[in-house]
Formats: structure tokens, sequence, C-alpha cells
């Protein structure tokens, strides 16, 4: 008796875990959308799924997207041991790049790690094209030269390559609207 | 085994749990953004993010505040923010806060 209880308790609990994902991919999960006085503002929230290909640390990013200005920051973290200012930023699948200088936002020091948290002004189109593509792409960060890579799961990049694929539509699709 | 298991899930369900602050709750399952706060600045170009994250109520951690958001993407004037709050039947409850401005 107590072993059907919980038996049926696990199922239940993975079902409330599994169901909304299940239901259909979430897009807002992905990303944000306002429609304000000077434009709209497309964010994408931040993606984790990037690990640094020799040490395993994480890399997040977010995009910010001004079709109106076509201004895409892309803001991004990496946790280094030793100090490491990056100076530009690549972004590569396959035979489609896009590379930007990169600004600092902050550095900070936490859990025996170095924070490194930037900015780069990618060019939209060259930005899209790069995660439009169905092969994961690496990410290069460039620390005096010294290049840190980061690689995300081919699994890992399917799933989020598929909702980033209808957010970019979306985009394309109202940017068509706001020009009729 | 089986007496313990039982007596974590009993505690699990029993406990209040990983629960966040949201204006609606769902006792299984919660995903809810609304507003925290409004300034009189005009206009947002950049977005910055902050997360928190509760574990069976027994462990919370990170920084959630709009400083650290704001930092998060170089917001020296802020427009609004807004909050996301998310859990799951008590195990797993997010709180992230979205700071817009320039």
């Amino acid at each position: 008796m107590l072993q059907k209880i919980i038996r049926l308790s696990i199922i239940f609990i993975l079902m409330v875990m599994v169901l909304p994902e299940a239901s259909g991919q979430k897009l807002e999960k992905y990303y944000t959308h306002r429609t304000q006085e000077e434009g709209d503002l497309y964010f994408l929230y931040p993606n984790t799924d990037f690990k640094n290909s020799d040490d395993h640390s994480q890399f997040a990013f977010d995009i910010t997207y001004r079709p109106d200005t076509d201004s895409t920051f892309f803001n991004f973290t990496y946790f280094t041991l030793q100090p490491a200012q990056a100076d530009s930023l690549l972004l590569t699948a396959g035979e489609k790049h896009a590379a930007a200088p990169t600004a600092k936002l902050y550095m900070d020091f936490k859990k025996k790690r170095w924070v490194h948290r930037y900015s780069a002004d990618v060019d939209y189109g060259e930005l899209s094209a790069v995660f439009q593509s169905a092969t994961a792409p690496s990410i290069t960060v460039f620390t005096g030269g010294k290049p840190l890579t980061f690689v995300v799961k081919q699994s890992k990049w399917e799933k989020y390559h598929a909702a980033l694929e209808k957010i970019f539509y979306i985009i394309s699709e109202n940017a068509n609207a706001d020009s009729r | 085994m089986k007496k313990f298991l039982a007596l974590i899930l009993i505690a699990g369900f029993m406990s209040s749990c990983a629960f966040t602050s949201a204006p609606l709750m769902g006792g299984l399952y919660t995903d809810i953004k609304a507003p925290l706060a409004v300034t009189s600045n005009t206009g947002s170009t950049k977005v910055g993010t902050a997360k928190a994250a509760s574990i069976l109520g027994i462990v919370a951690t990170g920084d959630a505040s709009i400083e650290a958001a704001a930092r998060s993407a170089g917001i020296t004037k802020i427009h609004h923010v807004d909050y996301q709050a998310t859990s799951i039947i008590g195990i797993y409850a997010t709180f992230t806060v979205m700071v817009y401005g320039e």
C-alpha cells in the first residue's frame, strides 16, 4: 500500500513537472517583447547552456534587440580562475560568423572565481544567421589574444534553436507589420 | 528505505515548501509575471535580469535585487521593473527581477 502511494506520488510529481513543457514549447520562457513609444524592444532571457570547453565553467548570455535602431546588445558573463579581460567576441556556427568588440559592464570575484560581465553590439543579421543554424554554435571570447571557447551540447541547442527560430520569425513579421 | 522516502514525500507536501512571491499563486504550478516598480524616466533600450531560487523551501539563494539586475545590463536610468515568479509544486521556485532602462 505504502509502495503504491510512493509510486503514485512520484508519477504525480513528474507529471506536474513535465506537463507544462509537454503541452508545447512556451516561447514566453525564452523571450519578452515590449512595445514602446521609442520602438519595439525584444529581450531574450539569459541562456546558461554554454560551457567552457576546457574547465566546463559556465557562460551566460542574454540578448536585447531594438529593430528601429537595429541595435543588438549581446550581454554575457564568464568565469575564470585568473582575471581575463575580454577584447572581442566571436560567434561561429559552421560557415556563419558574427564578431564584435566587447565593452566591460563590471568585474567581480565570487566563489573563488573572477566574474566578467561584458556587452557586445553584434550585427543582428549576423547574430540571427549564427543562431538560426541547426548546428550548435560555439562562442569564443578573446582575452588578450587568448581565446576562451564555450560550447553547447547538441541536444540542448536543438531545444533552444527551435525556440529561437520562432522568435526570429516573430521579430521579422512584426517588423513587416510596422513598415506597412 | 520506503519509510524514509514516504517521510520525505509527506514532509514535502506538508511543509510550506518552495513558494515564491506573486500576486496569484498556484499550489501545483505558478508562472506569473507582474509589475514591481515604475519611474518617470522615459524609454528603455536595455534590459537586465537578476534571479534567486529556492529548493523545497529549505535552501534559497541568489541576488534578485534591482541593483543586480540593473548592473547586469549597465542600466543607470531605470524606466520600470517587472518580476517573474515560478514555482513547481513547492519543490523548486524562482524569483526573477527584470529591470528596463537605459
